[in-house]
């Protein structure tokens, strides 16, 4: 469905919405099929960069986990957490991550296209704006980290199962958090990107509604003061992307409805910043350039 | 050496634009602070109190740590020398009549001065009238300090330029600045303090030059260390000063510029 020129209204901000957007919808994905795919190969013309990146991007999350790993390894727990029941916390926050950068990268360097002016570009084109921007790029390397965060968490799931901790019937459960943590990240991602159409420059606002609430999301956040723990479930909602469940799940807390609860934060999350998004856009000055 | 002088200044003035962002940026590096602070905390909980590792302890010295990083390790402007390679200016900064590298470091150095302004004791402040932040008790203390943070600095100054000169090999560094953060904050002692490490782990930290990014300037800040963790502080930024030289002159042999 060709959208009009930009500037000339909501609608032509809003993308597609009615029943005969919806074959435009399906082109949409087919096109960011093939924009991936296209993607990829590009990646692979610098084989080297892909595969030491690759590697490296996993290296140093499980170095980071390492230090989880070797603090629990000398003092036994944390909070009440040991070392397995971290591994799924950690393991589904990080492989959140990754999933979350592979596929919005774009978003992290929004500022540029503010800055520069690239956006008056992704305004005139006949997709969604974020759509656009998100198709742009995909980080391929970043499924390194998505994958051993998998497989993190999943050293720590076979461990809790074969405890007894987590039940069997929790474990498509846990196949869901990092789908939820990657739409959660995704939200606040997108949410801050909008700041920017006000607020210009956002790369340092991004270390605090992104990086510094999905650090938090590694460890139990019991043992976080009670300010933070307000913030982790409310405005910066990480709390319900692995913990909560988590505390069903693990049996040390909290009711079926956690499971319920987030991914309907998830669900509402993306939404919300999605019309924060639509919004800010509408607020968008060009530079000019 | 004017034009080093000139070339720190620049760097210092040019990082003075982005004042307002970088506070939110303090904000959001206090809560890293306080994410270790909260999980060492924890750890300690229930343990008897008395020893060099108590709650407390421990909470001033990931403080001072995260302080410390700012000076030492995040520093991801980076030298944009992988663009440079790609885009060919490059070729005429390497063709100034002034070394590559002395200009990198002077540059590096600007911008680590204006994050101790603008970042370390800010966030030392925030510390302070919260968790705690620790202040060295005498005037040989202060002085002990200060040149364990300078040399820290001029590490970290090093490591960076490490990350930049990556540039001449890789299109993609910024995978080597993640390692050197992520070495920093393990096997440098910036969240784990390095004697808390296991024995293996222990002794290949003392063999690397992380340490000196975090856990030696920290403990001597803290008092829990001498004079005598100033020789790696004075020994690591002399060897890497000659690696640093002979690493440019490979990188200047192997350059093939790409564009421009």
């Amino acid at each position: 469905m060709p959208r009009p020129p930009a500037g000339s209204g909501e609608q032509s901000r809003s993308g597609p919405r009615t029943a005969a957007a919806r074959p435009a919808t399906a082109g949409y994905l087919r096109m960011l099929v093939r924009l991936a795919a296209s993607g990829l190969r590009e990646r692979m013309q610098y084989r080297f960069n892909f595969v030491v990146s690759f590697v490296l991007r996993g290296a140093v999350m499980i170095i980071d986990f390492a230090l989880v790993a070797v603090i629990l390894y000398r003092f036994g727990f944390v909070g009440g957490w040991d070392v397995y029941e971290i591994a799924l916390l950690y393991g589904t926050a990080s492989a959140a991550q990754g999933l979350y950068r592979t596929f919005a990268d774009e978003l992290e360097r929004f500022e540029t296209y503010l800055i520069d002016g690239r956006f008056d570009g992704i305004l005139v084109r006949p997709w969604p704006t974020l759509m656009t921007l998100l198709a742009r790029r995909f980080d391929f390397n970043r499924i390194g980290v998505a994958l051993q965060g998998a497989a993190i968490a999943g050293i720590g799931t076979v461990e809790l199962l074969r405890r007894g901790t987590l039940g069997y019937w929790g474990l498509p459960y846990v196949f869901l958090l990092p789908l939820l943590g990657a739409a959660v990240l995704f939200a606040l991602s997108t949410a801050t990107a909008a700041l920017g159409f006000w607020l210009l420059r956002i790369d340092e606002l991004q270390v605090f509604t992104m990086y510094a609430p999905l650090t938090a999301s590694f460890y139990p956040l019991s043992i976080y003061p009670r300010w933070l723990k307000g913030m982790l479930y409310t405005i910066l909602p990480m709390a319900y992307i692995n913990y909560l469940p988590a505390l069903y799940l693990l049996g040390k807390g909290a009711g079926p409805w956690a499971l319920a609860l987030s991914p309907a934060v998830a669900v509402v999350t993306v939404l919300a910043a999605y019309r924060f998004w639509l919004y800010g856009e509408r607020h968008y000055q060009s530079p000019g350039t | 050496m004017a034009f080093l002088v000139t070339a720190w200044r620049m760097s210092f003035r040019r990082n003075l634009q982005y004042r307002g962002q970088h506070m939110v940026n303090n904000v959001a590096s206090a809560i890293f602070g306080f994410i270790y602070i909260a999980l060492w905390r924890a750890v300690m909980a229930g343990r008897p109190e008395g020893g060099q590792f108590t709650a407390q302890s421990l909470t001033l010295y990931i403080a001072t740590c995260q302080c410390l990083l700012w000076i030492t390790t995040f520093d991801h402007s980076g030298l944009q020398i992988a663009r440079r390679v790609r885009d060919g200016t490059i070729a005429s900064e390497l063709l100034r009549p002034v070394g590559f590298a002395p200009l990198q470091l002077s540059q590096i150095m600007g911008h680590k001065s204006y994050n101790f302004v603008f970042r370390s004791l800010v966030l030392a402040a925030i510390f302070r009238l919260t968790v705690g932040f620790s202040v060295p008790a005498s005037w040989g203390a202060w002085a002990l300090s200060a040149a364990a943070w300078i040399l820290a600095c001029y590490t970290g100054a090093l490591m960076t330029y490490f990350v930049g000169l990556a540039g001449f090999w890789t299109t993609e560094p910024s995978w080597m600045y993640l390692l050197l953060q992520s070495l920093a904050l393990f096997l440098g002692g910036a969240s784990i303090p390095m004697n808390l490490l296991p024995g293996l782990l222990q002794s290949i930290a003392r063999l690397t030059p992380f340490p000196c990014m975090a856990y030696y300037p920290a403990a001597i800040h803290l008092g829990w260390a001498g004079v005598e963790a100033l020789v790696p502080l004075v020994v690591w930024p002399v060897v890497l000063t000659a690696l640093a030289a002979g690493l440019t002159d490979l990188a200047r042999r192997r350059l093939e510029v790409a564009g421009g």
